[in-house]
């Protein structure tokens, strides 16, 4: 009769753990996932198919995560980024804030466009 | 019905965790409207553009409470719409004329934090815009036509920065009403504003948001199909040089690109603005 384990070897709750044993760093290799459970369990065929399989990437919003030092909706690589921030705040300088308008009814809307003259484009 | 849609945004400086009360831009006010109470005025949505992570609280003794009212947190850098239905249902929140809602927020210690509301008018004595809702638009738009402008903001809280709609490309055919259906950004600020005579130079306006392009480009529509009335915005290019967008955003400025969504109207389908579009219902009803 085979005596049953406690824990498997190389487990943490184990008596004997060190875990600089060959028994441990397996243990850890198929059940620790400091980045997120994989998509494929280790030793699956198509776990060793892509070392940084897309579920485990952070997907923000504009930004390339191939290339996250890039501006987010832009893709300007960061020194052009800069120079471009630095060209808005001249341009924020010297652009003026919007007229207070008083509200008022709207006007009737002009006579309107014949049809066969739609698609004549103003002037 | 004289009817009117209003972006009302503000700006506290470097509130830190402190929920500090915003100060309207140039021109604007957290006060609603109107002398009427028995009119309809309607929160519609309310967004805020953060720097660094806060909240943003809305409150009046004539909402829900003045204590926490309408809270909610404000993720950094994401000018997200906290309520309103861009997925086609939502419910308005009812405003009283002449409340002062206070609107508060809390953010970074050394930045402008910002925040929007999007307040709707059924009936705001001399004022009134042109306005369809989405049965209007889908009946009488004949061709989608976008314009394209680029907007300048200034730095300190205010709208500004200011072009007209024909800024960039003059191809509007003449004396054609057109739908303004929704926009698009390709920076994020607090608010990308449209104002025009046709919509009682009230400013219109939507979050400028660059992520959720899927849900801007037709703002407008959904606004209208979400509360089940008129608030998609129409103007005439007779008046197209006098129909500016401006963007409202925080102390770093920048420039914009934006995109509006425009529906040409077939020929005199829309009446004037005292006529209005008749609405199905009125938001909460």
């Amino acid at each position: 009769m085979r005596a049953e384990e406690d824990f498997p070897k190389g487990h943490p709750a184990r008596f004997d753990y060190d875990p600089e044993s060959p028994a441990a760093k397996e243990w850890a290799r198929l059940h620790v996932f400091p980045r997120g459970e994989p998509a494929y369990a280790p030793d699956h065929p198509r776990a060793g198919a892509d070392e940084n399989p897309g579920n485990r990437i952070e997907w923000r919003a504009g930004v390339d995560p191939e290339n996250p030092e890039y501006e987010a909706f832009t893709g300007r690589p960061p020194d052009q980024a800069a120079a471009v921030a630095a060209h808005n705040s001249e341009l924020a300088k010297a652009a003026k804030e919007s007229p207070v308008l008083e509200p008022v009814i709207a006007p009737e809307p002009p006579k309107a466009h014949p049809e066969g003259e739609q698609h004549a484009a103003s002037s | 019905m004289p009817r009117a849609l209003e972006v009302v945004a503000g700006f506290a400086t470097n509130p830190g965790a402190t929920l500090t009360t915003l100060t309207p831009s140039t021109g604007q006010s957290f006060t609603v409207r109107g002398t009427d109470t028995t009119k309809g005025a309607w929160l519609l949505s309310h967004w805020a553009f953060n720097a660094t992570a806060g909240e943003m609280r809305v409150t009046s003794p004539r909402l829900h409470d003045q204590v926490q009212g309408i809270r909610n947190r404000v993720t950094a850098a994401l000018t997200s719409p906290l309520f309103m239905g861009t997925r086609g249902a939502d419910f308005a929140q009812r405003l009283y004329a002449q409340d002062n809602i206070t609107v508060q927020i809390s953010g970074g210690a050394a930045e402008l934090d910002c925040g929007a509301l999007l307040i709707g008018y059924d009936d705001l004595a001399g004022v009134a815009g042109r306005f369809i809702d989405q049965p209007t638009l889908k009946k009488n738009g004949l061709n989608w036509v976008t314009v394209e402008v680029t907007v300048t903001a200034v730095a300190t809280g205010n709208f500004g920065g200011a072009v007209a709609i024909n800024s960039t490309f003059d191809t509007l055919i003449a004396n054609t009403d057109y739908a303004i259906v929704g926009g698009l950004t390709d920076t994020r600020g607090t608010a990308v504003g449209i104002t025009g005579v046709d919509f009682g130079n009230l400013r219109v306006g939507f979050p400028a948001e660059p992520t959720y392009r899927n849900a801007l480009c037709n703002w407008f529509e959904m606004l209208s199909f979400s509360y089940n009335a008129p608030y998609i915005p129409v103007f005439n290019s007779a008046n197209k040089a006098a129909t500016t967008i401006d963007v409202e955003t925080n102390g770093a400025g920048g420039t914009y690109i934006i995109n509006l969504n425009l529906v040409q109207l077939a020929p005199g389908t829309v009446p004037a603005a005292a006529g209005g579009t008749t609405a199905a219902a009125q938001p909460g009803a």
